[in-house]
């Protein structure tokens, strides 16, 4: 079966949908799976300054399956967020969560957060992503028997720990 | 303090600045595409009272105010962006005394934080503009989020929000025609190159400006260090081949150089693209030590000095030529 993209190579990407209760396949070869964002080969090669474009490129049906609501609070639809990589408003993150994550996990090397956030609600997000992470240490040093160390996380963690009811 | 385009920094014979801007929001308010005149007016009465109880000093710029021309000056010294300059709702820029410093208010995000300095100083921009940050945090209301960070208009700027830009003079790569495979490098690497005047423009004066996509999954300093390690192997290798450039011309190389340096000393008629081709010889010339009594940091000033908003009065404004006899006047009074 030849590419439904570019008619020129063997398909070896299929996808199967439903739309409006009618089944639907769509048949890729391994490069137009890979231009389209379907599969990843595997290397750094995420481009924001194309995705929204491709993204816009592919018809309708096969974008991420968009809701057909829009966000109550400032009244985007994903139709617009996945054409433009523009949001409305804080809460499009949170209305849209599954999608955008799809979105942000094609256009960047990861989808969680490191680095500095700043004011109250900042640092206390901050604060327990650095307890989660002193915590996963901990679990690893019992698991090697390395007390010293983890009598050492013990203490740093029920600090931070500490820091937090205070507030 | 000096503005960036008359000061000089670590390596500014060929990074002529380095600017980082961070994108942030106010909680539960519609970002600037989606808000309603109130809601601007509203940011800017919270962002204009945090500032003002700052111990740093900033000048108010009403972009519903500002002459046209006044605003073009403002993209031309890179201060604020030229999207800005053409915003509908109210929207102000703060441009800190000292010209480190600019806060656009409504722009594609409610805050825009930018500190730019002449010259690769990656620490000394990241420092600055994180004590800003900092300040705002505590008197503001961040749009954060537990799993992405600082949330953002657009999903490209989400998580640290941060973009550095490192704009570069790369006579020789150019020369060279090694730029393409420096460039498609870079690309995989999760960086961008563009030309001096955005997306899509071409370079003038072989000017490049490359900076970082990647906003989320790493923090700024692993952001800042993997770009900074890019920018200083472009550095060495331009070097190298300017001296490459000085073995296999010498002679023809230097006349090129001179002959630019005496068209822009005596030309009554200037363009500004034929100054940016010129200027681009004179800024290599005296790199390579050709040209002795006129240091870089004045190519960088009369690049923005001479162009076409600064360049131009009440009237000449609308009058292409009279700009370039007032071009051609002030290189010629400068170099």
């Amino acid at each position: 079966m030849l590419c439904s993209n570019c008619s020129s190579k063997e398909a070896a990407f299929h996808y199967k949908y439903i739309k409006n209760g009618s089944k639907n396949e769509i048949h890729l070869c391994t490069d137009c799976a890979k231009k389209l964002g379907y599969i990843n080969d595997g290397e750094l090669s995420f481009n924001p300054a194309n995705i929204f474009g491709e993204l816009f490129s592919l018809p309708q049906f096969i974008r991420h399956r968009a809701p057909e609501t829009s966000c109550p609070n400032c009244n985007t639809d994903y139709n617009t967020i996945s054409r433009t990589g523009f949001v409305g408003c804080d809460k499009c993150y949170d209305f849209f969560a599954k999608q955008i994550d799809a979105i942000l996990s094609k256009i960047q090397p990861s989808t969680v957060h490191k680095g500095k956030l700043g004011g109250t609600e900042g640092k206390k997000i901050e604060r327990d992503n650095t307890i989660k992470g002193l915590k996963e240490n901990l679990q690893k040093a019992i698991l090697n028997e390395n007390y010293e160390e983890a009598a050492v996380l013990r203490d740093k963690i029920k600090a931070l720990e500490g820091e937090g009811g205070e507030k | 303090m000096a503005k960036w385009f008359e000061d000089s920094g670590k390596n500014s014979d060929i990074v002529l600045s380095t600017r980082i801007r961070f994108a942030r929001n106010l909680k539960g308010i519609p970002y600037p595409k989606k808000m309603t005149e109130e809601d601007a007016k509203k940011v800017l009465a919270l962002v204009e009272a945090s500032l003002e109880e700052m111990n740093y000093t900033f000048t108010k710029y009403d972009m519903q105010i500002l002459s046209p021309n006044e605003k073009e000056k403002l993209v031309e010294k890179r201060y604020i962006s030229p999207d800005f300059a053409s915003s509908k709702i109210p929207s102000c820029a703060y441009i800190s005394d000292d010209n480190n410093v600019s806060i656009m208010v409504n722009e594609e995000d409610h805050i825009r934080i930018q500190c730019i300095y002449a010259g690769l100083e990656d620490k000394k921009t990241y420092d600055l503009i994180s004590k800003i940050d900092t300040y705002l945090s505590e008197k503001l209301d961040y749009a954060i989020h537990e799993k992405y960070g600082h949330l953002t208009s657009c999903l490209t700027n989400v998580g640290t929000g941060m973009r550095i830009s490192f704009m570069m003079h790369l006579p020789a790569i150019v020369m060279f025609k090694a730029s393409e495979g420096i460039f498609s490098a870079i690309s995989k690497l999760g960086l961008t190159v563009r030309g001096m005047y955005g997306e899509g423009t071409k370079s003038a004066g072989h000017l490049f400006q490359i900076s970082n996509q990647v906003t989320l999954g790493k923090d700024e300093n692993e952001i800042i260090n993997d770009i900074t390690n890019v920018v200083e192997g472009i550095i060495s290798k331009e070097k190298e081949l300017r001296q490459e450039l000085l073995n296999q011309k010498g002679l023809v190389l230097e006349d090129k150089i001179m002959r630019s340096l005496g068209t822009l000393q005596n030309a009554r008629i200037m363009q500004s693209k034929e100054m940016m081709t010129l200027l681009s010889d004179v800024r290599l010339g005296i790199s390579l030590g050709l040209i002795k009594d006129i240091s870089i940091k004045d190519i960088t000033s009369l690049m923005i000095m001479a162009s076409r908003a600064h360049i131009s009065s009440s009237e000449t404004s609308d009058a292409p030529f009279e700009r370039d006899v007032e071009r051609a006047k002030l290189i010629r009074n400068t170099l």
